[in-house]
């Protein structure tokens, strides 16, 4: 008898200690750590939702766990300094972590999934994110959140993180002094979102399958660079939409197979320089522009149309198209006649959207060969009076013999040969 | 006799200087457009300069030889009194228009056949240059198509030379000028109405049938921009698929039954 209430006893600690384990009260824990401790959490799933207001180090192991619900916001972050989180999954809930009046707060290592929209932070300062993976949901973009969104704050750092299938991946609205590097943004609405945003960085980040990579309204002395912006080929994709802003370097980018890589609308005192754009449908869309805006320096290659206008000035020098049919006979590596974007087709599509149908068409490459004849004397509109003859970086492509597919192709070449001879004879 | 006819058909094709000078173009033309652009470009699944060269040459070329060679053939059998001789054998209109529809596919197909070895070949030697199964299937689209309105084009023409002209008014209007008289419509017209023009003449010419069966199975619709959202997204769908087909096999079949009956009219009158 003792035997068997010894065996059941076991029995029942194997298997109900380790379901107490996983469930803690997390918020006991985090009000028991004194200001400016720290909390090291095992591994294990804390249920529930939390709050900190105080300086705090909160650092997860490997599979610490923070789960909510889809109704409230897992853990808030309010009128604090010196919070770091570290190494957390955080799964369910409306938003992850909202974050309010706090400065100096550092995340790293974090994943959020299943969840509208993953941070939000308001009026914070000195906020760093890194390391952070951020999966939304499913659904279309009006039935869900945005990765991180950052409002009327200062002095922000994101760095690393992966956002995919959200609204918009980095919404940042009314915030000054933010630096925005090596992200990856991927099936989402825009990547990155500006609105009234000043002294911003977006550096070296990728953008993939959004409808936009990066919207950028109302915002002044921001640089874009050296980022990768792949893909955006959606009915209204564009790599970048710059509306009314001031002061934008766009510099050393390279954008590939969008719809539109840059629309330019209404900008002022602004530079397109060294970017490469590479088989998009149209390169480059000016807007309302002005002359103080200039594109300089960029490779045009492969695109279906590479610069459009609606007639508004803008200065373009010095870039590289790979179908200018000019020659160099002084060698100092620019074209001796100008380069002369305007096609009228291009500015047809920019004033009415239904002729977009015949683009690239037999009929539409014609008309474009006869306006390279007659648009040879154009000098106000699209003109490079000194387009480069040499692109800046060259295509490398892997080498890869493929021994198959060259037995095969010669093999039913001269199959061919031979049948057609043997048919062919009398 | 059917078989006895498309076999001396195909012969006879094969042994033309014409058409093997369109072989030799052909081949030559495709492996360099495919070759140039390629190595030029990175690889890549949008629609590009690359893939509009590649889809243009194909509508450009092939509708071309096809016409021009598929209905001279047709009216040099009737001016010359081949196809009075023909009528004393066992041999009806119909199997004289399908033979002569056969051969011309068969002769086509070879020359296509031909060209896309020479790209995989030289896509195994450089690993770069590619093709997209998307234009090989509509190239053989085109050849059916183009194929059958030849064959009409020689039954209509009166003569080898009327049949000529007859194909390059065909072809003229099919790839450039109904095109660029709907871009004119659209400077004097709504924005909606141009649309909905386009969509009708999209059905109406088999150049523009094939070209836009191009974005909806390679996946690209968007390029054909915001207008087109619903009329592409139809297209996109398993119904706008069946549709494709029917339209397809009508542009087919419809030049076809034409030919006869017009043969057949013409039979009866001489």
């Amino acid at each position: 008898m003792v035997k068997k209430w010894l065996l059941l006893s076991t029995l029942f600690l194997l298997v109900a200690l380790p379901a107490k384990a996983e469930t803690m009260d997390l918020q006991q824990l985090i009000d028991a750590t004194p200001a400016g401790g720290e909390l090291q959490l095992q591994d294990g799933i804390y249920k529930g939702s939390f709050r900190i207001n105080k300086p705090i180090k909160v650092i997860g192991s490997k599979n610490t766990i923070l789960q909510g619900t889809a109704k409230e916001t897992l853990l808030q972050i309010e009128n604090s300094n010196d919070v770091t989180l570290e190494n957390l999954q955080l799964k369910t809930a409306k938003t992850g972590i909202a974050v309010k009046k706090v400065n100096h707060l550092y995340m790293s290592g974090l994943k959020l999934t299943s969840m509208y929209s993953g941070v939000q932070l308001n009026y914070a300062e000195d906020v760093e994110i890194a390391e952070t993976i951020i999966q939304g949901i499913d659904g279309h973009y009006s039935k869900k959140g945005n990765g991180v969104a950052a409002f009327n704050s200062k002095r922000l750092q994101m760095n690393g993180l992966q956002i995919n299938q959200v609204q918009d991946g980095l919404y940042i609205e009314n915030v000054s002094q933010i630096e925005l590097q090596n992200n990856v943004i991927r099936n989402s609405r825009y990547g990155i979102h500006f609105m009234y945003t000043e002294n911003a960085k977006a550096i070296e980040n990728k953008f993939n399958k959004n409808v936009t990579g990066i919207m950028l309204m109302m915002t002044k002395n921001t640089d874009l660079q050296r980022n990768e912006i792949n893909e955006q080929n959606g009915l209204n994709g564009f790599g970048v939409v710059l509306f009314d802003g001031q002061n934008i370097d766009v510099e050393g980018n390279v954008f590939q197979s969008n719809r539109t890589a840059i629309s330019a609308q209404k900008l002022q005192r602004s530079t397109m320089k060294e970017n490469r754009f590479q088989m998009n449908q149209s390169a480059v869309e000016l807007i309302r522009s002005n002359a103080e805006n200039s594109v300089i320096e960029n490779d045009f290659i492969g695109n279906i149309v590479n610069l459009r206008s609606d007639g508004s000035e803008t200065t373009i020098q010095h870039n590289y198209y790979d179908d200018y049919d000019g020659i160099d006979v002084d060698d100092d590596g620019i074209g001796d006649c100008s380069y002369v974007a305007l096609q009228s087709f291009g500015q047809w599509m920019v004033r009415q959207p239904a002729y977009q149908y015949f683009v690239e068409s037999p009929s539409v490459v014609l008309l474009n060969e006869m306006d390279k004849q007659t648009n040879a004397i154009e000098t106000d509109q699209l003109v490079d009076e000194k387009p480069r003859m040499m692109s800046l970086q060259s295509v490398e492509q892997p080498q890869k013999r493929n021994i198959g597919k060259i037995v095969i192709g010669i093999a039913i070449v001269l199959s061919g040969l031979w049948l057609w001879r043997r048919e062919a004879a009398i | 006799m059917n078989a006895l006819f498309i076999r001396l058909e195909w012969k006879q094709m094969l042994r033309s200087r014409w058409m093997q000078l369109v072989a030799v173009l052909f081949v030559l033309i495709f492996a360099a457009i495919s070759l140039i652009q390629q190595i030029a470009l990175p690889d890549g699944s949008s629609f590009t300069r690359q893939t509009a060269s590649f889809l243009n040459l194909l509508l450009f070329l092939i509708p071309l030889f096809i016409l021009t060679i598929g209905s001279m053939g047709v009216a040099s059998d009737l001016e010359s009194g081949w196809f009075s001789l023909l009528k004393t054998y066992p041999m009806t209109v119909t199997q004289y228009i399908v033979g002569k529809y056969i051969a011309l596919l068969l002769s086509f197909f070879m020359i296509l056949i031909l060209a896309f070895s020479v790209v995989l070949a030289m896509s195994g030697f450089t690993g770069q240059v590619r093709l997209p199964l998307v234009f090989v299937g509509l190239s053989f689209m085109t050849v059916f198509i183009f194929a059958a309105l030849a064959i009409l084009c020689g039954v209509i023409a009166k003569s080898r030379l009327h049949a000529l002209a007859l194909s390059l008014v065909v072809w003229a209007f099919a790839l450039l000028l109904l095109s660029y008289m709907l871009m004119a419509v659209g400077t004097l017209v709504a924005g909606h109405i141009l649309q909905k023009l386009t969509i009708v003449m999209i059905h109406l010419n088999p150049a523009e049938w094939i070209r836009f069966g191009y974005f909806i199975f390679s996946g690209q619709p968007s390029v054909l921009g915001p207008s087109f959202y619903d009329f592409t997204n139809f297209y996109s769908s398993a119904t706008g698929f069946a549709v494709y087909a029917v339209v397809t096999l009508l542009w087919i079949a419809l030049p076809l039954v034409l030919a006869r009956s017009l043969l057949n009219k013409r039979g009866c009158q001489t």
